[in-house]
């Protein structure tokens, strides 16, 4: 994860950022539902906005024109690539802890 | 949204730097406003601003801050540096009078030595009104009387010099900080009334304000020592005038040459300090006040 991992401890929020954008564009207080139906933790718009600034400026995502005065963003190639290469990544992670566990 | 919450939002959003807040302000308000956990989510806000603002102040953004607050601590020194030199040449010029066979009496180089205070606060509050037109000091109502008051405790914290602030360290600590913090509590009430265009009541206040600060002060550190000296307690009020002025017009009487020695160069220097932190705040609330805010842009989108 060079790409995110360059996002220190917004890390973690830019990856749920991108996971609630892959199935199309959403403002912030939808990605906060989103987030918090995902992880049961509804992220603080400072920590929403300051991974979403990241995010931005690592071309990851991008804005869209204002609706109903609130401003969507979606995911950019460069950010899909970056989300797919991350998943894959935590798959062979998981499933290489879950085989472990289940040999021990 | 409640206006104690619509407050709290305008507070912590203002703890970000500038182009954050101008690109995201907008959005993060809109979560604030409807935010379930509003609470936590402030917290949230602030915590991420002022990481933010650290990691966007770097060294040479904070240099000439560091040089204003520099100069500030540093002008107490200067401002005595500048009373002492000006009483001295008054000294000096009289003793040349006194040897051309021109009798000067004591009450004259009293008066003479308290009069060198003028130049040095006139030229203070051009000192004062130019920084504050030119220079950007960050909330000077706080950061002014905090270094003055700082910098004058530093020199009364010097050897040898720091007696020329009063004989008795502790009390100059008491009284200085006394004088910080009615200086801060006058200054915002005066660019409280300065922002709401009232200036000729915000220089009002500011005068006779000043005044009474500096007499509350010299009040303040007569009752500490005043035993020491042998010094009635009533002494203590009216000090300030009369050691300012080195006139008696009957307000303290015979200790009036005692209280002279005990308070040395004190008041002279905090009327020095007065004068420059209540110009300097005037100057810049009524700069902030007549400058129009810049047409907010809006947010670009890429």
């Amino acid at each position: 994860m060079s790409g995110l991992s360059q996002l220190g401890r917004f890390s973690e929020p830019a990856l749920l950022i991108l996971v609630s954008l892959a199935d199309g564009a959403k403002h912030g207080y939808a990605m906060q539902d989103d987030i918090a139906a995902l992880t049961d933790e509804r992220p603080g718009p400072g920590t929403l906005y300051g991974a979403i600034r990241r995010l931005e400026e690592q071309d990851y995502i991008e804005s869209l024109p204002e609706q109903d005065r609130r401003k969507p963003y979606q995911l950019t190639d460069k950010g899909r690539a970056a989300l797919q290469t991350e998943l894959q990544r935590m798959r062979t992670v998981a499933s290489t802890g879950l085989r472990r566990l289940a040999v021990a | 949204m409640p206006t104690n919450r619509s407050r709290f939002v305008h507070v912590v959003l203002a703890l970000y730097p500038r182009r954050v807040r101008d690109r995201y302000g907008a959005e993060i308000t809109e979560l604030l406003t409807h935010s379930p956990t509003p609470g936590r989510d402030l917290a949230d806000v602030a915590w991420c601003a002022l990481a933010d603002r650290g990691a966007s102040l770097t060294m040479s953004h904070a240099r000439p801050h560091l040089l204003r607050l520099t100069g500030l601590l540093a002008a107490p020194l200067a401002f005595g540096v500048a009373l002492a030199t000006l009483a001295s040449i008054a000294v000096a010029v009289l003793g040349l009078l006194e040897g051309f066979g021109y009798r000067v009496g004591y009450r004259l180089v009293d008066v003479v030595i308290a009069a060198s205070v003028v130049p040095v606060a006139v030229g203070t509050v051009w000192l004062a009104r130019r920084t504050g037109r030119r220079e950007h000091i960050a909330a000077p109502i706080f950061v002014v009387p905090t270094a003055l008051a700082l910098g004058t405790i530093a020199v009364a914290s010097l050897p040898y010099l720091g007696e020329a602030l009063g004989e008795t360290w502790w009390a100059t600590l008491v009284s200085s900080l006394c004088w910080y913090a009615a200086t801060f509590a006058l200054a915002t009430g005066g660019a409280a009334l300065n922002q709401r265009a009232r200036t000729g009541a915000a220089w009002t206040v500011m005068v006779l304000g000043g005044l009474a600060i500096l007499e509350l002060t010299c009040t303040v550190y007569v009752l500490l020592v005043h035993r020491s000296y042998g010094l009635p307690s009533s002494s203590a009020f009216g000090a300030y005038p009369v050691v300012i002025t080195g006139i008696d017009p009957g307000l303290v009487g015979d200790p009036a040459g005692q209280l002279a020695e005990a308070l040395k160069g004190l008041p002279a220097l905090l009327t020095v300090c007065t004068a420059f932190t209540l110009t300097l705040v005037i100057t810049r609330a009524t700069r902030r006040h007549a400058t129009p805010k810049p047409a907010s842009t809006p947010p670009a989108t890429s």
